[in-house]
C-alpha cells in the first residue's frame, strides 16, 4: 500500500524535477495564456477554468498548491477564468488525444456478473502483466494505424500514472479537428460497440485493407497466442470458480498456499486432485465446491470449434505453428486458419472481442475535456505520468517512477 | 486557381452578370422550373440549341440561382428547402457529368486544392507503395455495381478513384469505406457522391448567409424579391404534400392513379411485369412507387397495391408487410430515410438507369403490343405510327417515340414532340380522357402550352 503523499513532496517534485520545457514543447506556447488548466488541490477539490500568462506561473501555482492531479485542456479565444468559464468563451483548438484504460476491457451483464475479456481474474484498476498486455498491444496497434493510415508523424505516449496510457497526436492539423472529425477516426478504429454492455462486434471490412491486414497481423496473433484455447497444450494461469459465490481464484496461488510451496505447470488432473487432497476452500466465502473453471471453459470452446469443423488436433497444430512464426502477417493468418466461412467469422469476432484495442471515446471526442498533464504526479498512486513513446511494446506500470523516488 | 470549374457548378464565381430588375421574377421562375422538371437539369450544351441560347440559359441559371438565394435568405425553412433541392440538382449534375476533370475541379473547389489529387498526380513512390499495399492490381472490378444506381450505368467514371485528405470526408472514414494510406483516402467517385453533396449543401448555406447580409442592407430589395419568395413558398409547401396535384395540373380529388389508361407505357409495362412475375428490380420498384405517389395514390393505398401484387408478401400478414417491406414505401413518401419527398425520375434518367419501355423493350415486342392495343384503329394510321416509332427507336430517340405513341393514343401532339417526364404523359392523357370540360379560359390556355391539336398539325 502506498504511503499517503505529502504535499511538500509533491511541491518539491514540481520545483526541482518537473520538466517544464519538455511539457511546453508539447503544446503551442504562443497560445499558452488562452489554455485551460485544471487541478486537484487540498482535500480533493477539483478546480477548472484556470489559465496562466506564462508557463512559469503555472508551475508556481502547482508548487504553491501541491497539486495532486494536474490537467491540461483546450485553447480558447480568450483566457478561461472563473468569470469567463469555458462554456462562455469560444473554443479554438485542442490536441488530439487517445486514452486507453485497462478497465475499458471489463463488462458486466445485467446480473452484475463479469463478462469482460480479462481472463486472468483482474478487474477494475487491478491489473497483472497478463492483462496489461492488452494495453501494450493497443498502443502498438493505434500507433501503427495513426502513422500508416492517417499519416500522422508526431505521436507521443504517456503513462497516465494509474491504470492506462494516453497518446498525444501532435501533428498540427489534428488540433483543429472538430468533434465529427475526431469521431470519424474513433469510428474507423472501433469494432466493439457498446463495450460495457452488449459488446456487439462489427465485421472486419474488406475496404479498409490496411486496417484489416493489421488486425490479422497484430491482433489475431496475440489472440491466437494468448486467448485462443490458452490451456489446450498445457494449463496457462488456470482459474478455479467457487460454485457458491462465483468468485474466480487463481489455481496455482491457492494450491501453493495450501501445500506451503510454490507450484507451477500442474495439469488439470493434478489441480483437481490437489483440491480434494488438501480440502481447499474458497478464500472469499469458504465454500468447498471449487470448480476447475479453465478446464470447463476449454471444453466448451473445443465443442464450439468442433461445430465449425475445427478438431482438437488441428487446434493444437495452430497453437504450435503460431509459436514458430516470427514475422506473422495477414497472409500467414490466412494460411493458418482453415477455409471455413463460419469458423473464420467466429474467430474474427473472437479476435476483435478479446484482443482488439478499446479506447475511452469521451477523451478523444470531447474537445473541451481536460487530460492528465504529461510528467505530472498522479495523486492516488504517486507515480509520474512519464513519456513511454520509445517503450510502448514493453512498458509495464511498475517501471514508472514514484514521486518519492526523486528524493 | 489553376483549374476550370464547370458552368453548372453554382458555387463558381459567375463574374459580372447584369440582370434587369423587371426580369428578376422570370429568371427565378425558370430556375424553379429546373427543380420541378428534371429534364432541365442539363449540364452540357444540347446539339439543338445555339451558342447564344446556351449562353442565355447559363445566365438564367446563375442569375436565377442568385435571386432564389436572396429570396430565401431570411427564412431558415425556405433556405433549408432550397438547400435540399439545390443539393439534389448538384448531385445529379456531379454524377451525370461525363468529364472526370470537371468533377475533380469541383472537388478541389469544395475541399481545397491541396486536399484532392487524382491517382495520376500522386507522387510515384507513394503510388507504388499504395498499389502494393492495397493489391489494387488484384482487385476485381465490379462492372455491375452501379448498373442500377440512380443516375445510370452510362456514367463511366464512377469507378474511378480519387485521393482526398481523410479529414475532409469524415463519414466515409467512419464507415471504414476508404482505402486509407498516409492520410489520403483513396475512394471511388460513386462512394463519395453523398458526402460531396453534403459538403456542397454546407457551403451553399454559407453563401445563403452572405445573401442574407445583402438583403438586410436594403428594405427595397426585400420588397422587390417578395413575389419570388411567395412563389418559392407555394412550391415548397406543395412539394411536401404527397400526391402533389397542383404540379400535375389537375384538381385535388382527381387521382390519376385510379385511371391506368393514363399511365405511360413504362409504368404500364412495369405493372404488367409485377403482376405476372411478382417482383421488380429495386430501381423499378422505386420508379413505380414514386409515379403512383405523384399520381395521387395515398400511402395506405400504395401499401395495398404492393401487398397484392408483389411476392414480397409471401407468408406475411398485411401488418407485417407494412412494417417490414413498407419501409421502402415510406421512404418514397419521405416518412423514413432522409425525409425527402421524392419525385419519379425523368425520362432521361429512366433511359439511363431505370426502365424506359422504348429503350429497353425489344422492338418486335413493341410493334406487337401496338398492333394489339390499337386493333380497333385504322390499320393505315397504326402502320404509319409503327413506322415512325420504329425509326425513332432505331435512332435512339426514345422520348420522341413516346410522344409519337401518345399522339396515336390520344390524337394530341406534345409540344416539342418529345416526352420529358412520365408525369407529363399521364397528366395530358388524363386530361384528354377524364378531364372536366371547363369554360375557364385560363385552363384552356394552360392546356395549349403543352398540346397542339392533331388537326392543327395536319393543317
Amino acid at each position: 500500500m502506498m504511503k499517503k503523499l505529502k504535499p511538500e513532496t509533491i511541491s518539491k517534485y514540481y520545483e526541482d524535477h518537473f520538466p517544464l520545457e519538455r511539457f511546453t514543447s508539447l503544446i503551442d506556447k504562443t497560445d499558452f495564456h488562452n489554455r485551460e488548466f485544471g487541478f486537484v488541490v487540498g482535500e480533493d477539490r477539483f478546480v477548472r477554468n484556470i489559465s496562466f500568462h506564462k508557463p512559469k506561473e503555472m508551475l508556481d501555482f502547482m508548487i504553491k498548491n501541491s497539486v495532486k492531479h494536474a490537467y491540461v485542456g483546450a485553447v480558447y479565444e480568450t483566457p478561461p477564468s472563473k468569470d469567463f468559464p469555458i462554456q462562455k468563451i469560444k473554443w479554438k483548438y485542442r490536441e488530439f488525444i487517445f486514452d486507453i484504460d485497462i478497465d475499458e476491457y471489463d463488462a458486466y451483464n445485467e446480473d452484475g456478473k463479469y463478462v469482460g475479456v480479462r481472463t486472468c481474474g483482474c478487474k477494475g484498476d487491478v491489473f497483472c502483466k497478463d492483462c496489461w498486455s492488452l494495453v501494450q498491444e493497443a498502443m502498438v496497434f493505434i500507433d501503427k494505424t495513426m502513422k500508416e493510415d492517417f499519416g500522422f508523424k508526431e505521436i507521443m505516449w504517456f503513462y497516465s500514472g494509474r491504470r492506462g496510457v494516453h497518446a498525444w497526436i501532435l501533428d498540427k492539423i489534428t488540433r483543429d479537428f472538430d468533434q465529427p472529425q475526431r469521431l470519424a477516426i474513433l469510428d474507423y478504429l472501433t469494432f466493439v460497440h457498446d463495450k460495457k454492455r452488449t459488446q456487439s462486434i462489427e465485421e472486419i471490412p474488406n475496404e479498409a485493407k490496411p486496417l484489416r491486414n493489421r488486425i490479422y497481423a497484430l491482433v489475431a496473433k496475440s489472440y491466437l497466442e494468448k486467448s485462443f484455447l490458452p490451456s489446450l497444450l498445457h494449463p496457462v494461469n488456470p482459474l478455479l470458480q467457487c460454485k457458491k459465490c462465483n468468485s474466480k481464484i487463481k489455481a496455482y496461488e491457492i494450491i501453493s498456499e495450501a501445500i506451503g510451496k510454490e507450484v507451477k505447470g500442474m495439469s488439470f488432473g493434478k489441480i483437481e486432485s490437489s483440491l480434494k487432497e488438501y480440502q481447499i476452500k474458497c478464500p472469499y466465502c469458504h465454500g468447498m465446491d471449487l470448480e476447475n473453471f479453465s478446464r470447463k471453459e476449454l471444453e466448451e470452446e473445443l465443442e464450439k470449434l468442433n461445430e465449425f469443423g475445427l478438431t482438437e488436433n488441428k487446434a493444437k497444430q495452430i497453437l504450435r505453428r503460431i509459436k514458430e512464426i516470427n514475422n506473422f502477417d495477414h497472409n500467414q493468418y490466412n494460411i493458418l486458419i482453415p477455409e471455413n466461412t463460419k469458423l473464420r467469422k467466429y474467430l474474427s469476432n473472437q479476435i476483435l472481442l478479446y484482443r482488439y484495442p478499446r479506447i475511452d471515446r469521451k477523451v478523444t471526442m470531447d474537445t473541451r475535456r481536460v487530460s492528465r498533464m504529461p510528467f505530472s504526479v498522479h495523486g492516488k498512486t504517486g507515480q509520474i505520468a512519464i513519456d513511454i513513446t520509445k517503450n510502448i511494446r514493453d512498458f509495464y506500470p511498475d517501471s514508472a517512477p514514484q514521486v518519492q523516488d526523486f528524493f | 486557381m489553376s483549374f476550370e470549374l464547370p458552368d453548372w457548378y453554382i458555387l463558381k464565381d459567375p463574374g459580372d452578370i447584369t440582370l434587369e430588375v423587371e426580369s428578376w421574377y422570370s429568371f427565378a421562375e425558370k430556375r424553379l422550373e429546373r427543380f420541378l422538371s428534371q429534364d432541365l437539369w442539363i449540364i452540357n450544351k444540347p446539339t439543338w440549341i445555339t451558342e447564344d441560347e446556351w449562353f442565355k440559359t447559363k445566365v438564367e441559371e446563375i442569375g436565377g440561382h442568385f435571386l432564389l438565394r436572396l429570396a430565401v435568405a431570411k427564412d431558415p425553412r425556405l433556405a433549408s428547402w432550397l438547400k435540399e433541392v439545390e443539393g439534389d440538382l448538384f448531385e445529379f449534375r456531379f454524377v451525370s457529368s461525363s468529364d472526370f476533370d470537371e468533377k475533380i475541379s469541383v472537388l478541389k473547389d469544395l475541399y481545397g486544392d491541396n486536399n484532392v489529387k487524382t491517382i495520376n498526380s500522386l507522387n510515384q513512390d507513394f503510388k507504388f507503395n499504395f498499389y502494393d499495399k492495397f493489391h489494387l492490381a488484384d482487385t476485381p472490378t465490379k462492372p455491375s455495381r452501379y448498373e442500377r444506381s440512380k443516375f445510370g450505368s452510362t456514367v463511366k467514371d464512377l469507378d474511378k478513384r480519387v485521393a482526398i485528405s481523410f479529414h475532409k470526408i469524415s463519414p466515409i472514414i467512419a464507415a471504414k469505406k476508404a482505402l486509407l494510406y498516409q492520410g489520403w483516402a483513396i475512394v471511388r467517385l460513386a462512394d463519395i457522391r453523398l458526402v460531396v453533396k453534403r459538403e456542397f449543401e454546407k457551403q451553399f448555406i454559407s453563401i445563403v448567409e452572405k445573401s442574407k447580409e445583402i438583403i438586410e442592407r436594403s428594405a427595397d430589395l426585400e420588397e422587390t424579391i417578395k413575389p419570388i419568395k411567395d412563389k418559392i413558398t407555394d412550391i415548397a409547401r406543395s412539394a411536401r404534400v404527397a400526391g402533389d396535384f397542383s404540379r400535375l395540373g389537375i384538381e385535388e380529388g382527381e387521382a390519376i392513379f385510379t385511371k391506368p389508361e393514363s399511365y405511360p407505357p413504362c409504368i404500364l409495362e412495369l405493372v404488367r411485369v409485377l403482376q405476372s412475375e411478382g417482383h421488380l428490380s429495386h430501381a423499378e420498384n422505386w420508379q413505380v412507387g414514386t409515379f403512383l405517389k405523384r399520381a395521387g395514390m395515398k400511402i395506405n393505398d400504395q401499401y395495398k397495391f404492393w401487398y397484392e401484387n408483389s411476392v414480397d408478401n409471401v407468408g406475411m400478414t398485411y401488418e407485417e408487410f407494412v412494417q417490414r417491406i413498407g419501409y421502402q414505401i415510406r421512404h418514397i413518401y419521405g416518412i423514413e430515410g432522409g425525409g425527402i419527398d421524392y419525385s419519379p425520375p425523368s425520362c432521361k434518367t429512366c433511359i439511363n438507369a431505370y426502365y424506359c419501355y422504348w429503350a429497353h423493350k425489344k422492338l418486335e415486342d413493341i410493334v406487337e403490343d401496338i398492333k394489339i392495343r390499337f386493333k380497333d384503329k385504322s390499320e393505315s394510321v397504326v402502320d404509319k405510327a409503327i413506322d415512325d416509332i420504329s425509326r425513332l427507336i432505331i435512332n435512339q430517340r426514345f422520348q420522341a417515340a413516346c410522344a409519337r405513341y401518345f399522339t396515336l393514343y390520344t390524337g394530341w401532339t406534345i409540344k416539342g414532340r418529345r416526352i420529358n417526364h412520365m408525369l407529363s404523359y399521364s397528366r395530358q392523357a388524363y386530361k384528354k380522357f377524364f378531364g372536366k370540360k371547363s369554360d375557364d379560359k385560363s385552363d384552356d390556355e394552360a392546356l395549349e402550352e403543352d398540346i397542339i391539336n392533331d388537326e392543327e398539325i395536319k393543317a
